[in-house]
């Protein structure tokens, strides 16, 4: 395939042997010193904000939404910020995973496990505001469609249904795609395993693989269908998150561009993500092998790419608004140009618009500090974003006199801070318990540099059959 | 019965299974027989007559099961048990003596009358089982017609007020009724030998007959004793004027149905005037226009010294110093030939004033110059005599005997009036043995200069009947607690001289008493209160009196014809005013708050928190200022400044209100209390200190800014249209010219723009479809739909923390706009810059037009609300309301958030329990209350309408068009057999609407007012672009100017 890198070789750099390459990769789980004090820093300020958000909870449900800043006429807040956030960082694990997958991009193989886990952790933190949020949670499960007494359905003519459905299809998906990529690599550490407890626990979640034939057989089908499963969901999930605000006659929200702009703007946060963790897990873990300049410099490129397609929606969104003609739409663009929140919008312009075009530079892609510096003011932008739309749209709409303004309360930030924390919780628990990168298929990555570099074009079905055999040869 | 007690009895082993056994493979004949034999045995017998067959008897089960059967039955009856830790024991108890005409659930009407700013007003109180909950205005009362104001609507809450005085406090410990009839009888009886002479009677003006009879009784069995006035809010300066002009205070109305040219002598007639509930029906029919027909449509000058819904709503205003408002009234008299000394004053343009003279003139005796309730004894004589050089048949006029003690001239100009009187008690303070305050908080609003508290403390026996513990009630020796008056038999009469029989509608909630009963429990006379009052009229009925006394109390009005009436007094040939005074730099007026009044509403949280109509500010007062004078001061919102009337100097928080006038400060009165029950504590900033008797009512002073800032909760924060066409105006020449003006640009409104099939072919309409339409013409912006949508749908009040963010609960809200006055349509378009956003384009405020349009649901056909709802919980009834289902609700908001109009409001915390609203940490006294755990929440519950919901937290509301009242109306049509008739189903915001701008009705009935009104080449909807097809539109306004003025 044209796609595939001619220089595979360049995603490998020193020279490996099979044994070395799962010691490398194995050790992070196996030499629990290799966590040292930086792994309990982070881990520790992760739980303290699992903490806070477990205050902040308990606070929320025992008072009401009221202890957060929402108000009338801004009736989502944080709230909805945080959870189109969360879901769009979750976009780059799919991506890579299933879109680079079907595109047989080999460079995938060292960064989506934990771009995946990414994707699973960041739903968790998504998946808790909308239940939150509502007035009251406790009967939250009314969205979902089942049989009760009532004999009543949900509405499906609410796009907030088709989220329910979006979001919990994505977890789903996201978490079995994980998983089961995570099966050859749990053998592969049960196989290593000294002590008889580890061997049993990585023996009951590796489910019996034994890496015939068969079993790989089997997993490249079932692996493909998978990421086929996935690979729309890249587009809907955000797409159906967008028509939370596309469906709606409010001002700034009832955009026809929002589904693709979304979705360009959730791949880009999801790589700001990822290379925000990629930059320092590699040098901290000495993983500068796997992960290589090369993975940050495409990746880079990735989010310089998509990043143009956002910046085109803001631009877009602001010519339309123009040319519509329709005063709300007119006063909308004043409003953000020169309202109360002006800021907010010329600061997501700095950071989603200008900022990440110095990545056209190879130098500054390749510098690591000025690539996760851009990576930070673009997570920054994409909260700007969604505060830009929800609040700033809702604050002054239609009739002047409902107009009003917007103040996140200390329980709507510690609840975001929690949910950070959450996730480096999750994220650092993961690197210290769990491989962080696809064992197997680095290897087969290995095989195909020693044995083929320059052949892309292998069917890709067969590719582990051969990497297994070549692996059992080197073991013997 | 026998029942079997084992198994092994005979008669107890039939079963069904053994039935069927018996009767299997048996068909016809044999079948039926074989049943027949069945069903003669004995086991057959025994089975139907048992009445668990089938069960285990006790010998069947063995001792485990059975001790383990016990243990859980045991363990579940004491978990019954427990049910009273966790949830509140309730009983319920039948009526034992079932009162008569009462059928539960149906609400009964009782009619009697509340009393606010010095008269009566006639109202409806709706009755469940037993518990007010809902007060509407009379229609057979005169000065109400069926209408009423927030003050009458908001009286409700009062009487369920948790902090009421419940009993007796005696030196602030808790005493009893027979322990003060006895000192204060012993007290009288001792000052029996000095004819009186220590005792004072201190009473605000009294409308009611009967507590005036028996003040006067008390005088005269006590001849040396004095009868002292103090209102702070009062009709002093009208009855002083009065004085001057015809020699004798009479109380003056105006029947402004009958005028076409009202010039206000900064009168706000259609809101804080005492009567403005019939003052506004009068204008209101006089400005109503149907079709094209806009000949007889009246026009109101204003000239005002501050902002008011009369001058919002006048078609030329002047907006001035306070003291300017005498100048104006002195130039109009001289224009019309009436000797007094005038002088001219650049903020009074003369051209303006000749054009005012000119056509109060040619509307001869239909024209009406109206002085202003707090304006000097000065304006309201020379508006009399301007009035009677006209020849104006609008004003009407009553006695003042209802209110005037023994000698009406306490009150009048030669004695000083009401100061003089004050100043006496004040200087004879050592010599008072006995002070009796009937009433008022005269320690908190008295002059400040006679330091009215300093003198109580020197008084002997001071008592005071106050329904809540005040800054008065604290100073003196005895508080006694006054019932509300929906717990009070008594009267009380109107400005216009019509009296109404005060019934109670429920027994004293506490151990209080009234007026009357103290009165004449204290001079050892009859206790019961009913028949005190008869004994007043008795004497004035020939036929049977019971039988006319039932009467009165059905009507609400007391049916004497001579009664309240008197010959049109005759002006004095010349009158004693003196010479013209010049202006002030900066003039600080005094005014009554627009809704907590003078102080004595500062403990109703519906009135808190009710937005005060010219500004939306809630929870507090502040210091209005002209935007100029914030700007060259440098304030904002909020900003401290000093405001020094001679030595007294407050800090209050700025307020910046377009159209005040220059150089003038504003200060509400009655915040700032500190004796006050929790809903009124820490609100606002008293201004008292700064009124002294020099100046009642304004006075020269200055302002400076302050450090600090204080918030204040406004519920609208932005004041400007945006150039967006959301509120039609056009002057009556442009209507003319051009009928179709209103709905200009509304054509890509028309049917027909949508992708579902048009409802009347696909869906047809069934039943009524009620549907609402608001003439802007008349609605002043009183907020008396506020109040009363408040009070039928129990919404709950939350706070000034969370009015700031934005979190009232009213389900109507008065939009308010400024725009300039000079050529409605041109300008349309052309607005003001907002004050929240600096002051750089200052209109002169002469030149600024406040402008109100009320919003509350649309009931939107095609409503985008619904289809966001996730749970549908927000749908469509079958006729046409767009309904919340508050049980179905999780409250994601989404349907406020995509509500065009923001109507929609969500409960965030639990408000109904809120302590903003009530306290429930008020004890009960001591042995007073029976039962002393009655709890601020129990009692507040019991002003909730049973027919509508109380929301949770977490849930989104809205209006409902009054969905109780509208089922309510079609169950009755129903039941007749007959279709709804039209003018049936009334909202409560109709009904209170004291100008009737708000008609609804069924859509599909072509005969309908509510068709006709839509039918108006007036008629328009909000932001018809969106194609919602609202169910509630509006009627354009109509602005009436002078020709004359409009060249200028």
């Amino acid at each position: 395939m044209a796609s595939l890198p001619t220089n595979i070789e360049q995603l490998v750099e020193g020279k490996y042997s099979y044994k070395s390459l799962d010691e490398l990769l194995g050790s992070l789980v196996f030499d629990q010193s290799k966590h040292g004090k930086r792994w309990f820093g982070f881990f520790a300020a992760g739980f303290f904000g699992v903490g806070l958000l477990l205050l902040s909870i308990v606070w929320l449900l025992y008072q009401g939404i009221g202890v957060w800043g929402n108000n009338q006429p801004v009736g989502w807040g944080f709230d909805i910020i945080n959870f189109v956030w969360w879901i769009g960082i979750g976009h780059a694990g799919t991506l890579i995973s299933a879109v680079l997958l079907l595109l047989r991009q080999q460079w995938r193989n060292s960064i989506n496990r934990f771009a995946e886990a990414m994707t699973l952790f960041a739903v968790m933190c998504a998946g808790l505001y909308p239940l939150l949020h509502t007035g009251r949670p406790w009967v939250a499960y009314w969205l979902f469609p089942y049989p009760n007494v009532l004999g009543m359905w949900p509405q499906f003519r609410s796009p907030l249904i088709w989220d329910v459905f979006a979001v919990s299809t994505y977890i789903t998906i996201s978490a079995l795609f994980w998983f089961f990529g995570l099966i050859p690599d749990f053998a592969t550490m049960r196989d290593r395993s000294i002590k008889l407890w580890q061997k049993k626990v990585w023996g009951a979640l590796a489910m019996g693989w034994r890496g015939s034939m068969k079993h790989w057989r089997r997993y490249e089908d079932a692996y493909l269908i998978l990421a086929g499963l996935s690979t729309p969901l890249v587009l809907s999930v955000h797409s159906i998150v967008s028509f939370d605000f596309a469906v709606s006659i409010v001002p700034g929200w009832n955009v026809t561009l929002f589904p693709p702009y979304f979705v360009a703007g959730a791949v880009f946060a999801g790589f700001a993500m990822v290379i925000t963790f990629a930059i320092p897990i590699r040098k901290w873990y000495g993983l500068q092998d796997v992960i290589t300049e090369k993975h940050l410099d495409w990746m880079a490129k990735i989010m310089l790419a998509t990043g143009l397609i956002v910046f085109y929606g803001y631009v877009m969104e602001m010519f339309f608004a123009w040319y519509s003609g329709n005063p709300f739409e007119l006063y909308l663009k004043e409003n953000r140009m020169g309202g109360p929140y002006s800021w907010a919008f010329w600061a997501l312009w700095f950071c989603n618009g200008l900022a990440p075009q110095i990545l056209w530079f190879p130098k500054m892609r390749q510098n690591k500090v000025v690539l996760f510096f851009i990576c930070q003011l673009v997570s920054i932008g994409m909260w700007l974003e969604r505060f830009v739309i929800i609040p700033m749209s809702l604050h002054r709409d239609y009739l002047p006199s409902a107009w009003g303004m917007y103040t996140p309360t200390m329980w709507d930030i510690m609840m975001f801070a929690g949910t950070i924390g959450m996730f480096i919780m999750f994220m650092f628990l993961f690197i210290r318990f769990v491989p962080l990168i696809n064992i197997f298929e680095m290897k087969d990555l290995l095989l195909r540099i020693k044995h083929d570099p320059h052949a892309g074009d292998h069917a890709h079905g067969d590719h582990h059959e051969v990497a297994v055999v070549a692996v059992a040869k080197e073991n013997q | 019965m026998k029942l079997p007690l084992s198994p092994t009895d005979e008669k107890a082993t039939m079963d069904l299974d053994s039935i069927r056994e018996k009767l299997s493979g048996k068909h016809g004949r044999e079948y039926w027989r074989s049943l027949d034999e069945v069903a003669e045995t004995p086991e057959f017998q025994a089975w139907m007559e048992d009445e668990f067959p089938n069960r285990s008897s006790l010998v069947s089960i063995d001792r485990r099961s059975l001790l383990k059967f016990m243990g859980a039955s045991m363990m579940l009856a004491g978990l019954g048990g427990c049910r009273s830790l966790f949830l509140p024991t309730e009983k319920v108890v039948p009526y034992v003596k079932m009162p008569e005409d009462l059928i539960p659930g149906k609400p009964m009407y009782f009619a009697t009358a509340s009393t606010h700013n010095g008269s009566a007003l006639g109202i409806l109180v709706e009755s469940h089982e037993g518990r007010p909950t809902k007060i509407e205005g009379n229609p057979t009362h005169p000065a109400s017609l069926g209408s009423s104001d927030s003050f009458a609507q908001a009286a409700l809450i009062d009487l369920y007020d948790p902090d009421r005085l419940r009993g007796v406090i005696h030196e602030e410990n808790d005493s009893d009724w027979q322990l003060f009839l006895a000192a204060g009888r012993d007290k009288l009886a001792e000052l029996k030998a000095t004819g009186g002479a220590g005792l004072r009677l201190l009473t605000p003006s009294l409308v009611s007959p009967t507590e005036v009879r028996l003040a006067k009784d008390l005088l005269s069995k006590y001849p040396q004793a004095k009868w002292i006035h103090w209102d702070a809010v009062g009709q002093e300066g009208a009855r002083q004027g009065a004085e001057i002009a015809f020699g004798a205070a009479v109380n003056t109305t105006y029947s402004l149905d009958k005028a076409k040219v009202i010039v206000s002598l900064d009168a706000d007639f259609l809101h804080s005037m005492a009567d403005s509930v019939r003052m506004a029906r009068g204008w209101a029919e006089g400005r109503r226009v149907r079709g094209t027909k806009v000949d007889g449509l009246n026009r109101v000058y204003a000239i005002e010294s501050g902002v008011s819904p009369t001058g919002a709503m006048a078609d030329h205003r002047l907006a001035v110093k306070p003291e300017a408002i005498e100048l104006a009234a002195r130039m109009l008299a001289q224009m019309f030939g009436i000797g007094v000394d005038a002088r001219a004053d650049a903020s009074i343009p003369t051209k303006w004033l000749e054009a005012a003279a000119n056509d109060l003139r040619s509307a001869g005796s239909a024209g009406v110059v109206i002085p202003g309730q707090f304006a000097t004894p000065a304006v309201h004589a020379l508006c009399h005599a301007i009035n009677a050089a006209l020849g104006s048949q609008v004003p009407a006029y009553a006695p003042v005997s209802g209110s005037a003690p023994a000698d009406p001239l306490n009150l009048s100009s030669g004695s000083g009036g009401q100061f003089a009187s004050l100043k006496s008690l004040v200087a004879e303070a050592d010599k008072v043995e006995m002070l009796l305050v009937l009433g008022g908080n005269p320690v908190f609003d008295a002059p400040a200069d006679l330091k009215f508290g300093d003198a109580l403390a020197k008084m002997g026996m001071t008592v005071h009947l106050t329904s809540h513990l005040n800054e008065t009630s604290k100073a003196c020796k005895w508080a006694l607690g006054a019932s509300h008056f929906l717990e009070s038999w008594g009267d009380a009469t109107s400005l216009d001289g019509t009296t109404s029989i005060v019934q109670p509608l429920i027994a004293p909630l506490h151990d209080t008493r009234t007026l009357i009963e103290v009165l004449s429990g204290l001079m050892g006379g009859e206790i019961n209160s009913a028949e005190v009052v008869k004994a007043t009229w008795r004497s004035e009925v020939s036929g049977n009196f019971d039988k006319a006394w039932a009467e009165w109390l059905n009507t609400g009005v007391v049916d004497l014809p001579a009664r309240g009436k008197i010959a049109k007094p005759t002006l004095k040939p010349s009158l004693e005013i003196g010479a013209a005074n010049a202006l002030p730099a900066t003039s600080i007026a005094f005014r009554p708050d627009a809704t907590i009044w003078d102080g004595s509403y500062a403990n109703n949280s519906w009135l808190q928190e009710l937005p005060k109509v010219m500004t939306t500010l809630t929870w507090d007062n502040a210091a209005l200022i002209n935007p100029r004078m914030a700007e060259t001061l440098g304030l904002k919102d909020g900003s401290h400044v000093k405001v020094t009337v001679g030595n007294a100097t407050i800090e209050i928080p700025a307020l910046v209100v377009v159209g005040q006038p220059e150089g003038v400060v504003t200060l509400p009165l009655g915040y700032g209390r500190t004796e006050v029950g929790t809903v009124g504590r820490k609100t606002g900033f008293n201004v008292y200190p700064l009124r002294s008797t020099a100046g009642l009512w304004h006075s020269a002073g200055s302002v400076e800014k302050a450090g600090g800032r204080t918030p204040l909760a406004l519920t609208q924060t932005h004041h400007t249209m945006e150039g967006r066409d959301l509120l039609k105006m056009a002057t009556v020449q442009e209507f003319l010219a051009k009928p179709t003006l209103p709905n200009e640009g509304d054509e890509i409104a028309e049917k027909g723009l949508t992708l579902w099939p048009e409802n009347e072919k696909e869906w047809p309409f069934e039943g009524a479809q009620w549907g609402m339409s608001i003439d802007l013409n008349v609605c002043t912006g009183c907020h008396a739909c506020v109040t009363a949508c408040q009070a039928e749908n129990n919404i709950p009040v939350v706070g000034k923390d969370q009015v700031m963010k934005g979190r009232e609960m009213h389900w109507i809200r008065i939009d308010r706009y400024y725009r300039t006055v000079k050529g409605e349509t041109e300008n349309n378009n052309r607005d003001i810059t907002d004050p929240s956003e600096g002051f750089k384009d200052i209109l002169d405020s002469n030149n600024i037009q406040t402008v109100f349009s009320p919003i509350a649901c649309m009931h939107c056909e095609k409503a985008p609300c619904e289809p966001v709802c996730p749970v549908a919980a927000t749908v469509h009834s079958h006729e046409g309301l767009n309904q919340m289902v508050y049980n179905r609700c999780v409250g994601t908001r989404y349907c406020s958030n995509n509500c065009p109009y923001k109507v929609r409001r969500f409960n965030f915390l639990n408000y109904t329990d809120n302590t903003q609203q009530f306290s429930d940490r008020t004890e009960a006294f001591n042995g007073i209350v029976s039962g002393d755990k009655v709890k601020g929440r129990a009692l507040l519950k019991m002003i909730n309408n049973p027919n509508v919901s109380v929301r949770g937290r977490g849930v989104m509301e809205k209006c409902s068009y009054c969905v109780q009242r509208l089922n309510e109306v079609r169950i009755d049509a129903k039941k007749r057999g007959e279709p709804i008739a039209d003018g049936a189903a009334i909202t409560a915001c109709q009904q209170a609407c004291p100008t009737q701008a708000i008609v609804f009705g069924n859509l599909s009935d072509p005969k309908s007012q509510v068709v006709a009104a839509k039918k108006e080449p007036r008629n328009y909807t909000i932001l018809p672009e969106l194609n919602t097809h609202n169910r509630t539109s509006y009627l354009a306004r109509l602005r009436n100017p002078n020709p004359e003025l409009e060249k200028v």
